[in-house]
């Protein structure tokens, strides 16, 4: 069971945020919600079915001479979440020259929606160029990271499944669960918990930590939340790999974008005697641009 | 800011001619209605064009719904001509395949309450949430309520009637 300190989200307002009718602010709050909540991610995706198959009902009824005259995608994108993911989508893949922009919102773009025809090939290339030499991430000044392979983290999509005639949305897309097993802790203790190597973002103020231990020998995974000049949150989210990975999917799937992860090098666990060797993902999450959040990894530091 | 007839009629005319379609159910008669939206939109230069034609088809199509019910007395003998020869092609087949299935979902959209048939299909059309407010007199904060009502009696709705087709089908081969 999940435990939200705050009210689930109800189903209208859901409908209401897919449907792009809330404000920035409170686009922002369900998101950081739904990052920490199971029963409202269930919900969400609910309600994401539910919109999408009213959609196709309604495209039934369309009459025959006007339906061969509509283009094969839309023209235009509508303000929705979706179209919030597909210009985070074609932002990654026009991204390079994009990675040094300030931190913006995103503002959905319709002509970007054309970047969705070309996007598989496109794809392929940006994951290639993922496994760039370490020194294209490594930030200045801190010790190195790499940029983990996409095959590492092997994003999956959050689908709805049909079971019979019912369209039910609550897909078990995590191993881990991040709603669970979490303390809040100050930034020192976490720093002991780590021992003394803890990612975040240089220059910007800490304003909660949470943990979630995995167990002894295990390094637990941290979650640091930032604060940006301009007040809004960003996540430094740090742990093992199999535990981060499934908690990008889980980022991903609450509507926040996500960096590219980045790995350290290894850490030794252990006793002298037999140290475990481990690599600890590290990655950002914000409710910005795809191409921001990525560009803010440049300011990660380990303490 | 000067009225634009060409931009309006390329960025609407299908979701005009749709919109109308699902409350008229006649692809001709949609699309003279639609002519007829935009002929008025000329003449009035509405300031606020799209949310203006939508409104304007609304109300010419809630007045064609009258006049059908007193043209469909005339009408009656007419309906049981045969409407296929015996050696009916493919096509006319996949025709009526989608007819049968645009009739589902004429009535599953029936056994909604006006008032969320207008919402869904405005939505549908491609209303922001504002405009459709101030077509149908809801507050804004209410849309979202409305329209995840509507969905959910749509979905419901047409879950039923293609559960009974499929019955029909599987008995029909048995």
């Amino acid at each position: 069971m999940s435990r939200c300190a705050r009210p689930h989200v109800p189903e209208e307002e859901f409908h209401a945020w897919l449907d792009g009718a809330l404000s920035r602010a409170q686009s922002a709050e369900i998101a950081e919600h739904l990052l920490a909540c199971l029963i409202c991610r269930a919900l969400h995706a609910e309600v994401e079915a539910s919109r999408d198959r009213a959609s196709a009902i309604l495209a039934l009824a369309i009459p025959r001479g006007v339906r061969r005259a509509l283009p094969a995608q839309p023209v235009t994108v509508r303000r929705t979440q979706r179209g919030r993911i597909a210009a985070g989508i074609a932002v990654l893949l026009v991204g390079g020259a994009l990675v040094n922009q300030p931190a913006t919102l995103v503002t959905p773009n319709p002509r970007l929606a054309m970047v969705r025809f070309v996007a598989p090939a496109m794809l392929a290339q940006v994951r290639d160029q993922s496994a760039l030499p370490e020194a294209t991430a490594t930030p200045r000044g801190g010790p190195l990271m790499a940029y983990a392979s996409q095959t590492s983290v092997s994003p999956r999509v959050v689908t709805p499944v049909a079971v019979g005639r019912r369209t039910v949305a609550l897909v078990p897309t995590t191993d881990v669960d991040p709603a669970i097993n979490w303390e809040n802790i100050t930034w020192e203790d976490a720093l002991l918990a780590a021992g003394g190597s803890l990612a975040r973002l240089e220059g910007l103020p800490v304003t909660a930590v949470r943990l979630q231990r995995n167990g002894p020998g295990v390094r637990p995974t941290f979650f640091v939340k930032q604060r940006l000049p301009d007040g809004r949150n960003v996540w430094v989210i740090e742990g093992p790999e199999d535990r981060v990975a499934p908690l990008q999917v889980s980022v991903v799937a609450s509507g926040l974008a996500s960096s590219l992860p980045l790995r350290t090098r290894p850490d030794y666990i252990g006793s002298e005697a037999s140290p475990v060797r481990t690599i600890r993902l590290v990655t950002i999450a914000a409710s910005l641009s795809k191409d921001s959040v990525d560009a803010l990894t440049t300011r990660l530091r380990l303490e | 800011m000067a009225f634009d007839l060409d931009g309006l009629y390329r960025s609407t005319y299908e979701q005009v001619v749709r919109f109308l379609y699902r409350k008229v159910w006649d692809a001709d008669r949609a699309e003279d209605l639609a002519q007829e939206v935009f002929m008025r939109a000329l003449a009035h230069e509405p300031e606020k064009p799209r949310a203006w034609v939508f409104a304007v088809a609304a109300n010419i199509a809630r007045d064609e719904a009258r006049s059908a019910i007193r043209r469909r007395k005339h009408l009656v003998l007419l309906k049981h001509e045969p409407i296929a020869s015996p050696s009916m092609g493919k096509e006319v087949e996949e025709r009526l395949d989608e007819e049968s299935r645009q009739a589902e979902v004429q009535r599953a959209l029936d056994t909604l309450s006006p008032r969320d048939r207008e919402v869904l299909l405005l939505w549908d059309a491609g209303l922001a949430y504002p405009e459709i407010a101030e077509q149908t007199g809801l507050a804004v904060g209410a849309i979202g309520t409305t329209l995840a009502r509507a969905r959910k009696r749509l979905i419901a709705a047409h879950d039923t009637m293609e559960a009974q087709r499929e019955s029909v089908r599987t008995s029909a081969r048995a």
